[in-house]
């Protein structure tokens, strides 16, 4: 309870609300803007949060978070294009509402159940973290690793479609961790003689090159060749809530997509895309009504709020292995982790034990943050839609200055901008021959806890490495590892086989 | 790069990476592996030959006629020409940054991007933005966030 109190003193400092609504906005418009993505927003914004208190900061990161979420279905109603993958599965219903005349209640749906999935997921959130704290605490070393190890592998294998793909950019990212000063020992690894290299690859600045540098050369380029991308024409639009009667009519299905949403999003490397399109699908397929069935994806409201509480919900979800076992699930998660650890707390069961006035703010901030968002995007959508309309190469602009100045202010150094770019270059060429970037984030934030925790362990045990299969949580993990891989092959042989018996049909 | 040479090339390309690595792992790292598989180089010897492995399982998906679902184009003469103006304006505006700060540099990098760049004619992009943009970057990091932007040596 005093914990409790002493979280309010903090969150209720004008400048955490001041942060709680810029993120909202920056998040928002992230969000909203199809190409931009909200961790793009996060990346950027994170270099920021260094001079400011820690409560602050973190408020503006999930703020930032939970407005991308939010915003992304603003773009994939008006215009039938998600502004994050996440809102790919409202476009259906959402954009052929607005072809019917219907765009600002689909908007008003979406924003009222998208609080109502972020909300209810945090309750759940609260419940989970404080339980498997709990249960966690009890791990060593080699349990730890094996964790981590099967949060990796869930990862590569499920943030993208190809695990070998996802492997190749997860090993990179462990790679990168490993340059600098050993931290057990105090070597010197692939430093090539300079002191600066000592530090090794700032997460923040690979972070900040990966996800807004491909972006920025992408549309700089499209502008230099005369192939600009289109801005958006959009009218003008307002919020309608939906009736008190139709939230009624649709609170099982959201229950049971708040459900969903939030398991899912407790699955390291699913996410929202994943939850929201199982949402749209259990929402199509539990419709009794034949005629109601049939006008799915001809814009029927329960096709908008299914996804729209089911991807809001994943953010408690994504949340809940972030807080009690400093596993992020997503890169969004990632950064996050990233901002807490630069202020001092480190997530995981212990976080609970030293610095519960935090942990109770973060919850706040959430809340907070929830209602911010609503309030911008039942009021403010109309001059939100505006930035629609700007084009993306002047967005560019704005994006390279933040990229920058907040890659440089990090230490001042030129070492972090020249990182940056190099990172950016990689990026944009994973991008061209689509290798997930996503799993190089992931393994260079959990890097350092994989190789700390490995060599713990293989100290504890002198050298034996039976250590990591000697209780029934390691042993636990690692069949999981095993099934996570073993599905992937299995549906690699597959895939090959499909492709296989097309040639033979096709030559046929 | 012809599609059904992907494979080929990306498990050539692991692969080469994987052996630069190892190579690096022995000249940049001192020790052994040691008795217990417990020191400094052990997990960057681990990676290396975890990436060596994906590079052959790509290379054995090429010789199984393996194909990419989605086409990928080669880069172009002009795109890489555009990379290289991104990266030496990325460089220039760092640069800037040391020397005058941000509240120097910031119009003058973003004028020059608009003006000769990205060849804007209206003068409200070409003045207006670039003080826009540096007012609204400092209004919200200084004066809301209490946050801090590069200063210059030189101002």
């Amino acid at each position: 309870m005093e914990s409790l109190v002493q979280a309010l003193g903090l969150i209720g400092k004008f400048e955490v609300m001041i942060a709680i609504s810029i993120g909202s906005f920056a998040g928002i418009i992230f969000g909203a803007i199809p190409g931009l993505t909200y961790s793009m927003a996060l990346a950027l914004m994170l270099p920021f949060t260094f001079t400011m208190e820690p409560v602050t900061g973190i408020s503006l990161l999930l703020a930032t978070y939970i407005g991308g979420m939010t915003g992304g279905s603003i773009s994939a109603i008006l215009i039938g294009i998600p502004g994050t993958p996440s809102a790919a599965a409202t476009v259906a219903d959402g954009y052929s509402m607005t072809k019917q005349g219907d765009a600002s209640i689909a908007l008003g749906t979406a924003v009222i159940v998208s609080t109502i999935g972020g909300l209810a997921s945090l309750v759940i959130m609260i419940v989970l973290v404080d339980f498997i704290s709990q249960f966690a605490i009890k791990f060593g070393p080699a349990e730890i690793f094996m964790l981590v190890l099967f949060g990796f592998s869930t990862i590569c294998g499920l943030s993208e479609k190809s695990l070998f793909r996802g492997l190749v950019a997860g090993v990179l990212g462990l790679m990168l961790m490993t340059i600098g000063t050993d931290e057990i020992e105090g070597i010197s690894r692939f430093t090539f003689g300079s002191t600066d290299m000592l530090q090794g690859v700032n997460l923040l600045v690979a972070m900040i090159g990966l996800f807004a540098v491909p972006h920025i050369l992408e549309v700089f380029h499209l502008k230099l060749n005369k192939e600009d991308k289109v801005s958006f024409n959009v009218d003008i639009v307002k919020t309608k809530l939906p009736s008190f009667a139709l939230l009624k009519k649709y609170s099982n299905l959201m229950l049971r997509c708040v459900g969903l949403g939030t398991s899912i999003g407790a699955i390291p490397g699913s996410g929202g895309p994943i939850a929201a399109f199982l949402a749209y699908s259990h929402a199509k397929n539990s419709e009794k009504n034949p005629e109601e069935k049939e006008k799915y994806g001809k814009g029927h409201i329960g096709g908008v709020v299914a996804p729209e509480t089911a991807n809001n919900a994943v953010t408690g979800g994504a949340m809940v292995p972030l807080l009690s076992l400093g596993i992020p699930g997503d890169p969004a998660t990632a950064i996050i982790l990233g901002g807490l650890l630069i202020h001092g707390l480190s997530p995981g069961p212990m976080l609970f034990i030293e610095n519960a006035p935090q942990v109770y703010s973060i919850y706040l901030a959430i809340l907070v943050a929830y209602i911010v968002v609503f309030i911008f995007q039942v009021n403010f959508i109309k001059h939100i839609v505006k930035i629609l309309k700007v084009k993306p190469h002047h967005l560019g602009v704005g994006i390279l200055v933040m990229v920058i100045v907040g890659s440089y202010a990090i230490r001042n150094s030129f070492l972090d901008v020249n990182v940056m770019i190099l990172m950016g270059l990689i990026g944009y060429f994973f991008n061209r021959i689509e290798l997930p970037v996503t799993p190089i984030v992931l393994g260079m934030v959990l890097g350092r806890t994989i190789e700390s925790e490995y060599r713990t362990a293989m100290s504890l045990s002198a050298g034996d490495p039976t250590i990591f299969f000697s209780s029934i949580v390691s042993l636990l993990f690692f069949s999981l590892i095993i099934l996570t891989i073993a599905l992937q092959i299995k549906k690699r042989i597959q895939d090959v086989k499909k492709q296989k018996q097309l040639k033979e049909q096709v030559q046929i | 790069m012809r599609e059904s040479k992907f494979y080929l090339f990306l498990g050539l390309g692991v692969l080469a990476f994987s052996i630069i690595w190892l190579a690096l792992v022995y000249l940049q790292i001192e020790g052994g592996l040691g008795g217990y598989a417990n020191t400094p180089r052990t997990i960057p010897f681990f990676l290396g030959i975890c990436m060596s492995i994906l590079g052959l399982v790509f290379l054995y998906q090429y010789k199984v006629g393996y194909v990419p679902k989605n086409k990928t184009n080669p880069l172009q003469k002009n795109e890489i020409r555009n990379i290289i103006f991104c990266i030496i304006i990325f460089v220039s505006y760092s640069y800037l940054l040391k020397y005058l700060g941000f509240l120097i540099s910031t119009p003058i990098i973003v004028f020059f991007i608009t003006r000769f760049l990205l060849s804007e004619k209206s003068w409200k992009l070409n003045f207006l933005f670039p003080i826009t943009i540096t007012g609204l970057i400092y209004f919200i990091f200084i004066i809301l966030l209490k946050s801090s932007l590069p200063r210059g040596e030189l101002f």
